[in-house]
């Protein structure tokens, strides 16, 4: 309780200090805004706010542990019923959150801990205890932030806007808001007024492209190997020409243990791969040629190919959050508004400046001059780094001296609590 | 472009042969300008009274090809002129006052069938006019003089923003229409002819669908009925209105969804009493000739062949589609049938998005809760829709033999 009531003093001064500068999101008047209390979790929404003073004044007075505001502009943006709200439109989304992602470091840094007895461990919680004595089946779960999965939720964020968004929707970069969540992903906005319109149906046709996701190859023209492959080269537009480009990349891998490794991800036999290294100058000539060429290799038919691109698309297709780009009733973080699992703050990014954005530095507003005294309270905190500092690995009962900038981020990870 | 100029200013024969471009409201602004009273009057003057032209049987013949679900409009010539467009006004007027779903549904079905054959009769080297309709119609599409190769075959001079691209095709839900199966490229789809035309079909069929409906946001009962008696104040309309309606109660159309007629059959024994929620949806919908996806098209057909339903009586359901054509139709469900597929399990069809268990009228408690075994020991899941339609026929069965059962009883004591 201590703890909560001392983070709360900090974020409200910190409310306090945007006074005049919290960023305001477009069409203010027309957003539902939600907020979730430290007390008791509860979601408090249908909320609308005349001007941004009014909303600063809000956050100061009140100081919520999570702020949004709907991705929806509505007539009557605090009427209770979602009918009476008079629904007018929604920001294209997209979402990409690392805990989504598929990151070999989490089995590092995500931990259960059992909540009957001190069992604990590294990754995904079991379904039983492995406790004899136990057999609960409840667990806590530590999620952890490291440099690889945020980064790797960057680069999708890159692959997105400029392989996707730019270049195939001919939506410019510069359209695309991109902020970072102020704990474990980024989220991008498009404002257009056509795009507003779109239905969720229709958006799912969106993210359909987006991820590769109900492709049809038979549409595309993988019909009929020996008189080659209807439109797959590199000409092609849309998905033929990423996926040819791709496989072209991987062919064009000179040595041949590092391209038996690359194709030993793409579901493939050992004779497959055979197939494919032997006649891998066959299958380049036919990606960069204009023409109708066969593409029937020896034991590899048409299932073959349709598995291969079926792989293929996997690795190139977006890692979105499907729903998120599909729910035209979301509320997403407010920007400037703090992060109440990890006291970061939710920052708005310049697609060039994403590339040097530091998500472990740029959203910490907390001082590294001043110190508080906390105990870990869980079995195990793993390593961190805020701002130019790695703290950690720390151990339950540990006693620490920390500056506010991890200690706060501790604290409201809820791994530690106020000595 | 060649010119900057509209083409369809210089060609009226377009507009006659497509009226539902909305040029024709400006290009006919005169009349477009009447409100309906005058401009049925004006209609029945011109050309019933001056030019003798029997817009009755016109128009009756639209209703009756729709009601016998033909693919083109029998006595559609656009040698008529601007009379094609006037007869689509009246259309839209008549429809408003049937206010009978199935039958908008019908005309649409018809109207946007002949709308693609029409356009279809445009050749090659008019893909300029296509883009002046696409246009027309507020699309934002780009034309390019020298065609551009979209797949090995085919090649293209218009490309469809992706926004009106998506939101044209949205309810086809065919694998061609879906975004991700196309040349996307700078927020345009390059798009070959056909597939064009049939997103244009499918433009004119949902135009169509809206005549029904008011333009206000609620709908206001007593605009109809004052329309009504005031448009039939003209005798000459009054008795073209009255044929409609004779006609369609001829026909026993009528905004029922009810499929029981057709699928009385199996060996004489009435099945359709039987079938599980989601089959129920499913021909509801094609009495209303909603479209179907494909996936919902192929469970139908696995579903009535299971049952032994006649090929015929099979394609005779889709018939009402709203782009059936029979002979690819045949060829699909014979093919479909001589695989000798089975329809999926409910599981599957969960997953497709095609149970319907929990269907404001068409769920069932059997399929949400299952039901107990004869011991009454322990309770058996409907995991197939054909396995729900047997366990409701047996069910059925043993019902009857309990009345019977009973009944007999009771004449025994009455004898005594
Ligand atoms: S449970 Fe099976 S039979 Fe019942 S509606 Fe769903 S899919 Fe159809
Ligand atoms: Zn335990
Ligand atoms: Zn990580």
């Amino acid at each position: 309780m201590e703890s909560i009531r001392f983070i709360k003093r900090l974020f409200q001064a910190y409310y306090k200090n945007q006074q005049n500068s919290l960023p305001s999101v477009s069409n203010l008047l027309e957003r539902e805004f939600a907020f979730l209390t430290w007390e008791n979790n509860i979601m408090i929404r249908h909320i609308g706010f005349k001007s941004l003073d009014i909303l600063t004044d809000y956050l100061i007075h009140n100081v919520p542990k999570h702020m949004y505001s709907s991705a929806s502009l509505y007539e009557l943006p605090d009427a209770s019923k979602m009918d009476n709200k008079n629904y007018l439109g929604c920001d294209l989304i997209f979402d990409i959150d690392a805990d989504h992602l598929d990151t070999t470091c989490k089995e590092k840094h995500d931990f259960w801990e059992c909540e009957s007895c001190n069992q604990y461990g590294t990754g995904l919680s079991p379904k039983l205890c492995p406790n004899p004595d136990c057999k609960s089946t409840k667990f806590k779960k530590i999620t952890w932030i490291c440099e690889e999965c945020l980064e790797k939720a960057k680069k999708e964020i890159f692959k997105l806007i400029n392989e996707f968004l730019e270049p195939d929707f001919g939506i410019n970069k510069d359209n695309c808001f991109i902020f970072f969540s102020g704990h474990r992903g980024y989220h991008l906005h498009i404002e257009d007024e056509k795009l507003r319109k779109l239905s969720s149906h229709e958006r799912r046709e969106i993210v359909d492209y987006i991820t590769g996701n109900n492709i049809s190859f038979t549409v595309l023209g993988l019909e009929k190997p020996n008189i080659g492959l209807g439109f797959f080269n590199q000409y092609a537009a849309g998905w033929p020409r990423k996926i040819m480009l791709k496989l072209k990349e991987i062919l064009s891998i000179e040595n041949e243990e590092a391209l038996k490794n690359s194709l030993s991800n793409f579901s493939l036999n050992k004779e497959q791969i055979g197939t494919i290294i032997k006649e891998r100058k066959h299958i380049i000539d036919n990606i960069v040629s204009q023409r109708k060429n066969p593409w029937n290799l020896l034991g590899f038919g048409i299932k073959s190919w349709e598995n291969l691109f079926f792989n293929l698309v996997k690795n190139i297709g977006t890692d979105v959050d499907i729903p998120v780009t599909i729910d035209i009733h979301r509320l997403i973080r407010y920007p400037g508004s703090l992060h109440g699992s990890s006291g970061f703050k939710v920052v708005g990014i310049e697609y060039k400046n994403l590339e040097s954005f530091d998500p472990f530095s740029d959203p910490v507003i907390f001082s590294k001059k001043n110190f508080l005294k906390l105990e870990i309270t869980v079995p195990e905190v793993p390593k961190i780094r805020v701002r130019e500092n790695i703290w950690g690995p720390f151990k339950m009962g540990e006693v620490l001296d920390l500056p506010h900038d991890i200690g706060i981020f501790l604290l409201c990870k809820n791994v530690a609590t106020l000595k | 472009m060649s010119s900057d100029e509209n083409i369809l200013t210089s060609k009226p024969e377009l507009l006659y042969r497509f009226p539902w471009l909305s040029f024709t409201k400006f290009k006919f602004k005169e009349i477009g300008k009447k409100n309906p009273y005058e401009f049925v009057e004006w209609l029945y003057k011109k050309y019933w009274d001056e030019n003798k032209v029997d817009i009755d049987k016109k128009i009756e013949s639209i209703f009756e090809d729709a009601i016998n679900n033909l693919e083109i409009i029998r006595d559609f010539d656009p040698k008529d002129g601007e009379l094609n467009i006037y007869i689509y006004w009246m259309l839209k007027i008549i429809l408003f006052l049937l206010n009978n779903q199935n039958i908008t549904n019908r005309i649409a079905n018809l109207y946007s069938k002949n709308a693609k054959t029409q356009l279809e009769l445009l050749r090659d080297e008019k893909m300029e006019y296509l883009y002046w309709i696409c246009s027309d119609l507020g699309l934002n599409v780009q034309y390019y003089e020298d065609p551009i190769k979209i797949t090995a075959v085919e090649k293209t001079n218009l490309s469809v923003h992706f926004i009106d691209f998506i939101k044209m095709g949205i309810n086809l839900r065919d694998d061609y229409r879906k975004l991700v199966n196309n040349s996307l490229s700078h927020g345009y789809v390059f798009i070959s002819k056909n597939r064009l035309i049939r997103l244009l079909q499918e433009y004119v069929r949902n135009e169509i669908l809206k005549f029904e409906k008011t333009n206000k946001s609620e709908d206001d009962p007593k605009e109809r009925t004052d329309l009504e008696e005031t448009l039939t104040e003209i005798t000459a309309f009054k008795i073209t209105f009255e044929k409609i309606k004779d006609l369609i109660k001829s026909k026993k159309i009528d905004l029922s969804s009810d499929y029981t007629e057709t699928m009385k059959y199996k060996e004489g024994k009435d099945l359709s009493i039987f079938f599980p929620p989601c089959i129920k949806l499913l021909l509801s919908k094609v009495q209303q000739s909603q479209n179907l996806i494909h996936n919902e098209r192929l469970f139908l057909v696995f579903f009535l062949n299971s049952l032994k339903y006649p090929i015929d009586l099979i394609i005779n359901i889709f018939k009402t589609l709203p782009d059936f054509d029979d002979k690819i139709a045949r060829y699909q469900i014979e093919f479909a049938i001589k695989k000798g597929y089975s329809p999926h399990s409910c599981a599957k069809l969960e997953t497709l998005g095609i149970c319907q268990k929990d269907h404001k009228i068409f769920g069932d408690k059997i399929c949400r809760e299952g039901f107990y075994s004869k011991n009454q020991d322990k309770i058996i899941k409907i995991s197939h829709p054909l396995f729900f339609t047997s366990v409701k026929e047996s069910r059925s069965l043993w019902e009857i033999k309990k009345k019977e059962i009973n009944g007999q009883n009771i004449t025994k004591i009455e004898k005594k």
